[in-house]
């Protein structure tokens, strides 16, 4: 009952914040009186011509929409797929990290935007959106996959031997298990990462459909209103892939104790 | 010695160092300061001879040629201006840059400067930087423009001349073509790499394509529309109401620029060459594709207009009237002015 009413309470005041800034954001479009500083309306006209008759090129926002997210989410999938069983090596042997530290940390800090001419020379097609998205994705998720390996409580592995526990279950049973609040973490980051950086990816050009693109595209046009609409579905559905995550770490680690003042 | 001494020693050292840090980390922050009130005065500059004006070009376009002559001869500086070089990867970015107010001249394509000044920017086109000089360039096993029908043909962005006029052909043609955006410096590879089956850009990335024998010119730009204006020389209307003195300046460097480039081909291709480092046999293939010629075509912008409404780029609201639009956008009565000083 108590959790309902704070459910409910936190979604009123999300929803009045909400209000509070498309409100401010609309006098301040009024203020500056710009075609290229659009108000909430504008963005709003905009984003149903986008939905009725697509875009310039005829391209539907739906397809637009699907594009991007495909493309984030092979991304992800393959930073999640080489990040975590990388990690959990690296975590568990430190000198394994030790040894190629010298190469992965400066990799870490080149920009995935860096990469692009890269993308252009040596890959093809989806190949080259992907490549993108993994260099976002992949650092934290093997960041995090690490650092929660090596937080595991040593007394836990101690319990486990004593009680005949092998390598094999001290890993899944005890590592993992500890390792997954802070792998989940790191996805989560990974993941927004990852659609930060569509923009970029889809900047290598070809493909005639993605938000990025759209933003590009619109960008070129100088229709400012366009351009933030591909902006917000950026955001709207960066914040319900998270929530989704959320809901997910909510359920899966409810014997982790959260701690609040 | 007891506990309690022992502790109250290691207390007194820990607070020895505290007051070194205290001290030192005092001492750091008024050097600091200082330093940086040193540079700061040390930064203020004493009034400029030269006006500094901030100049947009695109990166290693060949028909902004008449400014990097300019530059390099320092023929701003004899009118008193500082040519403060702001350097763009293609048109529109440089026109979202002079809309923030980073400009206040610069080298363009027509269609990016139809297309800001359609949706508010504010500024002037006061001369021709060149007319012509794109071309498509297609696979050596596509012999002529109607083979483009179904394949897919790069570009340089929506919002270039470029874009618009692949879609004039295609209209002109009756053709359907998979149009493709990619950036004007990778179309070449592109080509090679086979993800387009033509492309088309300005020069001289349509040269680097047959030096490299990846390619062959199927169309020009000329073939579209003979004379066409494609980039200008404008200035902001701000600069042209406050300092018509110091535009007549600018449009006077420019002039002269695109006079010498005119006389003395080799010098001006070998200057291009210099500042950009694009080899001089790219420079050499593409040249007789270009005009050099510093006088507005103002019936191809008229031409345009109908094209970009219809391609979606602009709309009838935007432009309701095409010779008051284009009567806002194009000024050459200051370059009659200069003409008649060079005779």
């Amino acid at each position: 009952m108590k959790f309902k009413r704070e459910t409910y309470k936190s979604t009123l005041n999300n929803f009045a914040s909400l209000v509070c800034f498309i409100l401010l954001w609309e006098l301040l479009s009024i203020v500056v009186s710009s075609p290229f500083f659009p108000g909430p309306l504008d963005v709003i006209k905009a984003f149903l011509v986008l939905l009725v008759e697509g875009d310039i090129e005829g391209i539907s926002l739906l397809s637009h929409i699907t594009a991007s997210v495909s493309r984030v989410l092979l991304g992800f999938s393959l930073a999640v797929v080489t990040g975590i069983p990388l990690g959990l090596v690296m975590g568990l042997r430190r000198t394994v990290y030790g040894s190629v530290k010298s190469i992965l940390e400066p990799l870490r800090f080149i920009p995935p935007i860096a990469w692009i001419p890269l993308a252009i020379i040596l890959l093809t097609g989806y190949a080259r959106y992907m490549l993108i998205i993994w260099l976002g994705a992949f650092f934290p998720v093997l960041l995090n996959t690490i650092t929660g390996v090596q937080t595991t409580n040593p007394v836990l592995v101690d319990v486990a031997k004593v009680f005949g526990a092998d390598k094999k279950t001290i890993i899944m049973k005890i590592v993992f298990s500890n390792a997954l609040p802070e792998i989940f973490a790191g996805m989560r980051i990974g993941l927004g990462v990852g659609w930060m950086c569509i923009v970029a990816a889809e900047m290598i050009g070809g493909e005639m459909a993605g938000l990025g693109w759209l933003i590009l595209k619109y960008g070129e046009l100088l229709d400012v209103a366009s351009m933030v609409v591909g902006m917000v579905l950026i955001g709207v559905i960066g914040l319900l892939m998270n929530e989704a995550f959320l809901r997910a770490e909510k359920n899966l680690f409810r014997w982790r104790k959260e701690v609040t003042l | 010695m007891n506990i309690f001494a022992s502790f109250k020693m290691r207390l007194n050292i820990l607070l020895r160092r505290q007051k070194f840090l205290l001290v030192f980390l005092v001492v750091f922050i008024i050097l600091l300061s200082s330093l940086t009130g040193f540079f700061i005065i040390w930064g203020i500059k004493k009034p400029e001879k030269l006006t500094p004006v901030r100049i947009g070009y695109l990166s290693t376009d060949i028909h902004h040629i008449a400014f990097f002559v300019a530059y390099y001869k320092g023929w701003y500086q004899d009118e008193g201006i500082k040519p403060i070089k702001m350097e763009y990867l293609y048109g529109m970015p440089e026109m979202m840059a002079f809309q923030a107010g980073e400009l206040d001249a610069g080298y363009v394509g027509c269609v990016p400067a139809i297309i800001a000044k359609a949706k508010g920017a504010g500024l002037v086109v006061v001369a021709s930087a060149n007319l012509e000089g794109s071309a498509i360039v297609a696979k050596p096993e596509i012999k002529s423009i109607f083979e483009l029908n179904n394949k897919t043909v790069g570009t340089p962005g929506i919002g270039s001349i470029q874009d618009c006029m692949i879609r004039m052909v295609e209209k002109k043609f009756n053709l359907t073509m998979e149009i493709r955006h990619y950036k004007f410096s990778d179309l070449p590879l592109l080509l090679e790499k086979g993800e387009v089956d033509a492309y088309i850009d300005w020069e001289p990335f349509c040269a680097e394509a047959i030096v490299k024998n990846i390619g062959h010119i199927i169309y020009t730009s000329h073939d579209i529309l003979p004379n066409h204006q494609c980039c200008v020389f404008y200035v902001s209307e701000k600069l042209l109401k406050e300092k018509p003195e110091l535009v007549k300046k600018l449009v006077k460097v420019h002039v002269k620029a695109m006079r010498f480039v005119q006389e003395n081909p080799e010098e001006a291709k070998m200057i291009f060459s210099k500042m950009t480092g694009k080899p001089l046999n790219v420079i050499s293939e593409c040249w007789e594709r270009m005009v050099w010629d510093y006088h507005v075509n103002v019936e191809s912008i008229k031409i345009f207009i109908p094209y970009l409404v219809e391609q979606g780029k602009i709309s009838v609201k935007e432009i309701p009237n095409i010779s008051k639009f284009i009567d806002s956008l194009v000024n050459t009565e200051i370059l009659v002015e200069v003409e008649k000083t060079f005779g």
